[in-house]
């Protein structure tokens, strides 16, 4: 029995004492503390990718989409307050992609049986893009030149239309209150409405950072140039 | 009351279990394999993960860059096909007056000089046409910079810098290569904070209505002839901009769909008799509507004030990992040396168009980049050939 006892005593000593046990947890809890940091930085990073490329893609399918279908495609940026978000301060979150039906086109609605418009129209399809949460396009002057010149809703048509779930066309209605509007459109043969003689562009910011006041100096954006005579579309990233 | 698993009460039994579930912690070898197995999984996997990552991106780049090269060739053979002239007949007068559409000598109220009847109807036009190797096309094309050939003309495409709703509104419009970086078009407040990116671009020269200059007829004759041999209105890097990247090189061929008998007659731009579509209007890939050598007398060449009935394009575009890789290893001057491979530079026929182009494949290939080559024809919709 005592050597029995003896053998146990040993065995049992060469398993993780609590001690031992509390001191790994401590160990890997700063581990993690301390990584939650970077992620956190990590993430907000990704989620800028994410919103960044989204609005590339969303220039890009505007642009063939002009090219393609002959018509004028509007990208409209939408500057309002999102209570879930930042409460009483409207910010530009979401960018719509239209597509302009000119007088006299056939009408696209089905219901009209391919009558001509009566009225300029315009279609909201689909592709969209919302900035990702904690991410927006900054209307700073040096950042976004597009989105500085808010308020002169350039071109913006107000006949929006939506295809509704029943196939019907129905009015577009954005579900916040609607601040701003900028709108960037891009013509078949790749002109847009913007000054040839500027660069133009919009910026992805994170939210304090347009918050701040000291804006240009974020470390982290995405940027969307697009060339106002020929729609290239270039992104730039650090 | 006894258990129906007796040996369970059986103290000998349990204390024996207990004994053994207590004893049995891992040991720290048995830990180590398990930590080193566990650590090699991680290893391939995040390998095998990485992998992916570079096989998509590099997929997703090939093909926006390519559908980028494809969208701008679709433009350019648009903007092309509706290249204009605008031709008409105009006297030619030899009485060797400073000017030979002229009676008169130079000067305000001057007198007419020597034979005042015209000698002959001379097709003529304001507007140019000029295409080929781009040091003889563009003033200040660097042999480095800008390989290939380059394409300048005029179209009505309604471009102005104000805001204008004149849609058919003249424009000089041109394409080139040119290899740089990115500083100058890019927003300014990116400038330090992304690297700047050396790329061939393919640049548009897009000339305003408003600053076309070919009309002003204050200009005297003899800066006239200077002006023309190359692209008249000057001033490229200015009205230029890159509507591409990644677009290497740029070839132009003026044909015709048919053999052409007659040929050209004499000229800078050389060949004697043509044979096919190519050799027939520019044996060497250089055409120049407005070459003004025959105004000093002589019959006036077939290319002369004339557009081309079609102009075949090769452009050749890379992916941008390719392009990333390039710029590493060179930075701001350009890798590739098309250049002296003298592609598309002379005899100029259906054959040899071919075996350049193949040279031109051949050589890529040797560079290991992925590119891709489109080619077209443009047949030119305002062109009245009459060779």
């Amino acid at each position: 029995m005592k050597l029995k006892m003896k053998r146990l005593k040993a065995v049992s000593s060469k398993a993780f004492t609590m001690i031992e046990m509390l001191a790994v947890i401590l160990i890997v809890a700063i581990l993690a503390g301390s990584a939650t940091f970077y992620i956190a930085d990590t993430m907000s990073a990704l989620r800028m990718t994410m919103t960044g490329e989204q609005l590339l893609s969303l220039f890009s399918s505007a642009q063939q989409t002009a090219s393609s279908e002959g018509r004028v495609v509007e990208i409209r940026f939408l500057k309002y307050d999102d209570p879930a978000r930042s409460a009483g301060q409207p910010m530009f979150r979401t960018a719509v992609l239209l597509r302009h039906y000119q007088v006299g086109e056939s009408s696209p609605d089905p219901a009209d049986g391919g009558m001509p418009l009566t009225a300029p129209m315009s279609l909201v399809s689909g592709d969209r893009v919302d900035a990702a949460s904690g991410v927006v396009f900054s209307e700073d002057n040096t950042l976004s030149t597009i989105l500085a010149s808010a308020g002169a809703s350039q071109g913006a048509t107000s006949n929006v239309k939506v295809k509704g779930t029943s196939g019907r066309f129905e009015d577009w209605n954005f579900p916040h209150q609607v601040a701003a509007v900028v709108s960037v459109l891009i013509r078949p043969d790749g002109t847009t409405n913007l000054a040839p003689s500027e660069k133009w562009f919009v910026t992805a910011l994170d939210q304090r950072s347009e918050e701040s006041s000291d804006k240009s100096s974020a470390k982290n954006f995405y940027c969307v140039q697009i060339d106002p005579a020929n729609s290239r579309i270039v992104s730039y990233r650090p | 009351m006894k258990s129906f698993y007796p040996f369970f009460e059986s103290g000998r039994f349990s204390s024996i279990g207990v004994r053994k579930r207590v004893r049995r912690g891992f040991s720290l070898v048995e830990v180590m394999v398990a930590m080193a197995i566990l650590s090699v999984l991680m290893l391939i996997i995040s390998q095998m993960l990485g992998q992916m990552q570079r096989t998509w991106s590099s997929s997703v780049s090939k093909l926006s860059h390519f559908r980028d090269g494809r969208r701008v060739f679709d433009v350019m053979k648009r903007n092309l096909s509706q290249a204009t002239l605008n031709t008409y007949l105009r006297y030619l007068y030899a009485g060797g007056g400073p000017n030979p559409f002229s009676p008169f000598g130079s000067g305000p109220n001057a007198a007419e000089v020597g034979n005042t009847l015209p000698t002959q109807y001379v097709r003529f036009s304001e507007l140019q046409f000029i295409c080929g190797p781009l040091r003889l096309v563009m003033p200040g094309a660097s042999d480095q910079r800008n390989p290939g050939h380059g394409l300048f003309f005029y179209a009505p495409l309604g471009f102005s810098s104000g805001p204008s709703n004149m849609p058919s509104a003249l424009n000089g419009r041109g394409y080139f290569v040119e290899y740089g970086g990115d500083g100058s078009f890019r927003p300014p407040f990116v400038q330090g904070r992304v690297s700047e990116r050396f790329r061939y671009r393919l640049m548009e020269y897009l000339l305003p209505t408003e600053n076309i200059t070919v009309y002003d007829n204050t200009l005297p004759f003899a800066a006239y002839t200077a002006k023309f041999q190359q692209w008249a209105e000057g001033n490229v890097t200015a009205w230029s901009r890159p509507v591409a990247d990644n677009i290497v090189a740029l070839y132009v061929s003026p044909k015709s769909p048919v053999a052409l008998g007659g040929g050209v007659v004499g000229g800078a731009q050389g060949g004697t008799s043509g044979n096919d579509g190519r050799s027939g209007i520019a044996p060497n890939y250089f055409f120049n509507s407005a070459d003004p050598s025959f105004l000093g007398g002589g019959v006036q060449p077939a290319y002369s004030h004339q557009l081309p009935p079609a102009v075949e394009l090769v452009m050749v575009v890379i992916d941008e990992q390719s392009a990333v890789n390039l710029a590493r290893t060179r930075g701001d001057s350009a890798p590739l040396d098309l250049g002296s491979l003298g592609l598309f530079s002379q005899g100029a026929s259906d054959a040899g168009f071919r075996q350049d182009l193949q040279r031109l494949q051949d050589y890529m290939n040797d560079q290991k980049i992925n590119f891709r080559v489109f080619t077209s024809t443009v047949a030119l919709r305002n062109s009245r050939w009459n060779g």
